[in-house]
């Protein structure tokens, strides 16, 4: 599984509660700096279409909600309508799905955390496995 | 021939016609995969189209780019560089040519196109800035040609086809930008027009790079400040950085100094940005302060930059209240963000009065209300431009939703009942559904951002002088209280050099309240007891709560009847004064003496006397009712003593004041109905004394005899004009008093007694004798009871009853114990009665009690049916009233129960 990705949370009022960028293959962090803004970007704007998206459908992901170039944009919203996004730039739904409902369990635990506010970023090693 | 190389990049066609070459094509296995896709998806399109869905159309047709974009990747199909973007371009030209209108998927792909023709424009060296070298003017050859521009059918009404159109924009550098411009444009206003704000962002983002390169900084700056907007208010601190870099870039560029310093605070407190680049910033900053004119005003925000933690009042107590013009101090504390300390010459807070007076409130609220319901639009944007004005609005918008966040479900309860009004129903309905349930898009929240206007700095809490440490910084600020009221802070000033940063604090913003504190009347007296017939000093005292009194307030004091008081200067006590009092400032307690004088009249105990005054409240408009209690400075008492047929008055002067002596002289006693009583009189006996002190320990006593002239012997013979009256006598006590320190005036006391029944009407003499022979009484012997009732007067009662009374342990009454005389027969009566002492010793003799007999109308029956009327005191003298007689013990039993004398 190779390919880039990069995810993000992002709490109720638009604003990122976590923010994390890898490469399937290899060291590849690398990059540069303008790309990850990029990708900030991407994902900034996907959240039009995420809102969009979520009051249509039952389930908690959304699936690819929007492609930029060569990025694929997969969404998961919580139930507490957290959303996480996901850019990626090759098709791997299942892959994807996964580490959504992965990453949701990590969420629910940091939530349960008496000590987290809702909505308050993300700063804990244990979402950075 | 499927994954050929990449020769022909025409796209599709939605024209209704079925393109037969490309079917042929595909009869004969001669097709590139663009080519099958491309005939599919013109197929599906124009079948959609028939349909009457087109916008299904542009639906699949962003999908199907993408993913035939993904496909060619996957094959590796090699490509000419470029030919897979004028593939795209052609594609999205053509549906969006062939619909109409905007919608979800007209946005996205126009934002696709535009994508693509930028990567065109850069490829081909189109962009501005560039010069497209020979190469790269090869490769716009080379690419046009693979773009068969004749299987495009032409248009009419000069409208370009999707070839011609790319054709022209990648003509030259200049078409090329007006083309790309006005993709760029629709792209945006069709994400607008969905309300998908932050896509048209990125589009501007991108659009503000590309006017940068065209040296049109203006445009560029446009829409870097709104994407700047959109990216603070939702906190996504990199890109908000990287936009406030590039706005930084831009405002140098055209040398727009104040806002190329407000964006330099911004970047230089982002906790975003590297610290190179914010000292960088604040270096700039500083260079730019030093070209300004030391006199200009800059406005800023402060949002970021100096960030308000808390504010909490400082008071000295607990309880303390703030009232109008008391002095107030809070902490403030303060996050600088800045790299740098500043020095800040002050920092203020303005303050906001959030509530009016009560009564006032309720007034504008209705008339707020009144006003919604004619349909004034009431905008937080109009309202915000005047702070009183919307905190009243907002308040009404509360009191409407019943203090909900209007984000809020609002959930009532709504209860359904039959006819015979049995419950049917129960449910929960949402008022505010639409509000609710209203899709949240980007559009609403982001674009309403009041520019931020200084406050009312006029009656601010201010610190000046005050250094700005990066990180935790505490500030006191001062100021003074205004009118009574709650106030909120509602905007923070900091200024620093030229530099004004302004920051509304946010909800819930600290407040406090101004309270007034009502004045306060009291009437104090000292500690000692107020005595009447005496002046006394009280103070009347205002405490002056949260007000400022002026000096000469009057208040007015009434006294009730037999109450006086004058003010401490005067000399004349009235029943009404004015006092007139110092000024006083708040918290204090500013008193006047006045002084009060209560009646003392007839006093006859020692009980207070109670008198009101009232005061009239200036703050109230009222008067209050102050119940005073005086205690008799002195009262008198009398006795009417009786001594066989005389009589005599003693009356006593008693003072009940703690501390002074009174010298009380000019006794006199009258018999004040002395017309109907003439043989009445009053002879003194008293020594004559010009003036006796009386004290709480010392009463002074005064004996008159009262003298008849009736004697009783003139009076046996007398027929019945002479008859002893009934009419009861009254006599006036009259004496002058002072203290005996001299501080008072004499004062005249006067008492009235009333008296009856003055006259001795019968003596009794009783005496136990002992047995005959015997020189002793002894007990258990029966000895006679001798008693002599003597009639002075005339009495209508001659009827008379007497009783033995004898104290059962000690005497044994034998014979009669009780028996009717008749007294007119004779003056005298003789009665024995025999009693026998029970024990020895000093006995008391039995009691003889006198009374009037009535014997029943009718019947002169037995004593059961008449009735006995007692004589009042002093009518009946007893001459042996406490005599004793010494009884010896009986004289047959043992020396044991001897009853020693």
């Amino acid at each position: 599984m190779s390919g880039n990705y990069y995810f993000v949370i992002v709490g109720h009022r638009d604003n990122p509660l976590f923010e994390m960028e890898f490469s399937g293959s290899g060291n590849r962090e690398a990059r540069k700096d303008d790309h990850r803004h990029l990708n900030q970007f991407i994902a900034h704007a996907a959240l039009d279409l995420v809102d969009e998206q979520m009051l249509r459908t039952p389930n908690m992901y959304l699936k690819i909600v929007d492609k930029f170039n060569e990025w694929f944009v997969s969404a998961f919203v919580t139930a507490s309508r957290q959303r996480f996004i996901m850019l990626h730039d090759i098709k791997n739904e299942d892959g994807i799905k996964n580490f959504f409902t992965e990453m949701y369990e990590t969420y629910i635990k940091q939530v349960m955390n008496p000590f987290y506010e809702l909505n308050s970023p993300i700063k804990s090693a244990a979402f950075e496995k | 021939a499927f994954n050929l190389q990449l020769l022909d990049w025409t796209g599709f066609s939605l024209d209704k016609n079925i393109n037969s070459r490309l079917r042929t094509n595909i009869e004969r296995c001669e097709l590139s995969l663009l080519d099958l896709r491309n005939y599919l998806f013109s197929r599906q399109g124009g079948i959609l189209i028939s349909m009457g869905k087109g916008d299904q159309v542009s639906k699949r047709c962003l999908n199907f780019l993408h993913n035939t974009l993904q496909e060619l990747n996957i094959m590796e199909m090699e490509c000419a560089e470029g030919s897979k973007e004028i593939w795209v371009c052609l594609c999205a030209l053509e549906v969006l040519n062939n619909t109409k209108g905007n919608n979800l998927h007209t946005a996205a792909l126009w934002s696709f196109l535009r994508e693509k023709l930028l990567v065109l424009g850069k490829l081909c060296g189109l962009t501005p800035g560039h010069k497209p070298d020979s190469s790269q003017l090869h490769l716009v050859v080379s690419l046009f040609g693979g773009l068969k521009d004749e299987r495009y059918l032409k248009l009419e009404n000069n409208q370009q086809n999707p070839a011609e159109r790319l054709k022209e924009a990648l003509s030259s550098q200049h078409s090329f930008e007006k083309n790309y411009l006005d993709i760029a444009e629709t792209a945006i206003s069709n994400y607008k027009h969905i309300g998908r704000i932050r896509s048209a962002r990125l589009i501007g983002i991108e659009l503000a790079e590309f006017y940068l390169d065209a040296d049109q900084v203006q445009q560029a700056i446009a829409f870097l400040a709104d994407s700047l907007k959109t990216f603070q208010f939702e906190g996504w601190e990199t890109l908000s950085m990287r936009t406030l870099l590039d706005l930084a870039k831009c405002y140098k560029l055209i040398n727009e100094s104040e806002k190329y310093l407000r964006t330099c605070v911004q970047i230089a407190s982002c906790p975003g940005a590297s610290l190179q680049d914010r000292e960088f910033y604040f270096r700039e900053i500083c260079k730019k302060l030093d070209e300004h004119p030391a006199g200009s005003k800059i406005i800023a925000s402060a949002d970021d930059t100096v960030q308000v933690l808390s504010a909490t009042q400082i008071k000295e107590r607990l309880d303390e209240t703030t009232v109008p013009g008391c002095k107030i101090k809070f902490t403030l504390e303060l996050h600088s963000n800045l790299p740098v300390d500043i020095e800040c010459s002050s920092i203020e807070v303005s303050v906001v009065q959030s509530l009016p007076e009560p009564e006032r409130k309720v007034s504008t609220v209705l008339e707020d209300r009144r006003a919604s319901r004619r349909g004034v639009n009431r905008s937080p944007s109009v309202a915000s431009s005047n702070a009183s004005v919307f905190s009243l609005a907002e308040e009404e918008d509360e009191s409407e939703e019943s203090g909900r966040d209007p984000g809020k479900p609002h959930m009532q309860e709504r209860l359904e009942y039959k006819q015979d009004k049995s419950l049917y129903a129960a449910r929960l309905v949402c008022r505010n559904a639409t509000k609710v349930l209203k899709r949240k898009d980007s559009s609403g929240t982001i674009l309403k951002d009041g520019q931020l206007k200084p406050a009312d700095y006029c009656n601010a809490l201010t610190a000046s002088n005050v250094t700005l440490y990066p990180g935790l910084n505490k500030v006191e600020l001062h100021g003074k209280a205004g009118v009574q009221g709650i106030y909120t802070l509602s905007q923070i000033r900091v200024c620093w050099r030229q530099l004004s940063l302004l920051e509304n604090l946010g909800v819930p913003a600290p407040t406090f309240t101004v309270a007034r504190e009502e004045p306060v009347i009291l009437l104090n007296k000292g500690d000692t007891e107020l005595l009447a017939g005496k002046s006394n000093k009280l103070s009347l005292s205002i405490y002056c709560g949260s007000e400022n009194i002026e000096a000469g307030l009057e208040i007015s004091v009434t006294c009730g009847r037999g109450l006086t008081a004058r003010n401490a200067h005067d000399s004349e006590y009235s029943n009404t004064i004015t006092v007139k009092f110092p000024a006083g400032s708040p918290f204090e307690t500013i008193s006047v003496e006045i002084w009060v004088l209560c009646l003392l009249e007839n006093k006859k105990d020692a009980n207070s006397i109670e008198y009101t005054v009232k005061i009239s409240d200036p703050w109230r408009q009222n008067t209050m009712d102050i119940s005073l209690n005086f205690m008799p400075a002195l009262y008198s008492t009398f006795n009417l003593l009786t001594a066989m047929s005389k009589k005599f008055l003693q009356l006593k002067v008693h003072c009940l004041d703690q501390k002074l002596s009174y010298r009380i002289s000019n006794v006199s006693l009258g018999l004040v109905n002395e017309e109907k009583l003439p043989e009445l009189k009053l002879e003194s006996m008293n020594d004559d004394y010009s003036e006796l002190v009386i004290s709480k320990q010392f009463e002074g006593a005064f004996l008159w005899q009262l003298v008849s002239s009736l004697s009783s012997g003139s009076n046996s013979d007398s027929s019945g004009n002479n008859k002893v009256t009934d009419q009861p006598a009254v006599v006036m006590l009259t004496l002058t008093y002072t203290p005996e320190d001299g501080s008072e005036p004499e004062r005249e006391f006067r008492s009235t007694f009333q008296f009856q029944d003055y006259r001795t009407l019968y003596t009794i003499f009783a005496k136990v004798e002992p047995a005959k022979g015997n020189e002793f009484c002894r007990a258990s012997t029966l000895c006679p009871m001798k008693i002599e009732v003597e009639q002075l007067y005339p009495d209508p009662h001659s009827s008379l009853f007497y009783e033995i009374l004898a104290d059962q342990t000690q005497w044994a009454v034998c014979g009669k114990q009780g028996a009717v005389i008749d007294i007119q027969q004779s003056v005298k009566e003789n009665i024995v009665v025999d009693v026998m002492p029970l024990t020895g010793g000093h006995l008391p003799l039995p009691t003889v009690r006198l009374s009037k007999y009535i014997p029943a109308e009718g019947r002169g029956g037995g004593l059961g049916s008449a009735r006995l009327d007692p004589f009042s005191i002093g009518q009946v003298y007893n001459m042996s009233r406490t005599q004793q007689i010494h009884v010896l013990p009986p004289a047959n039993q043992g020396q044991e129960f001897l009853s020693l004398p």
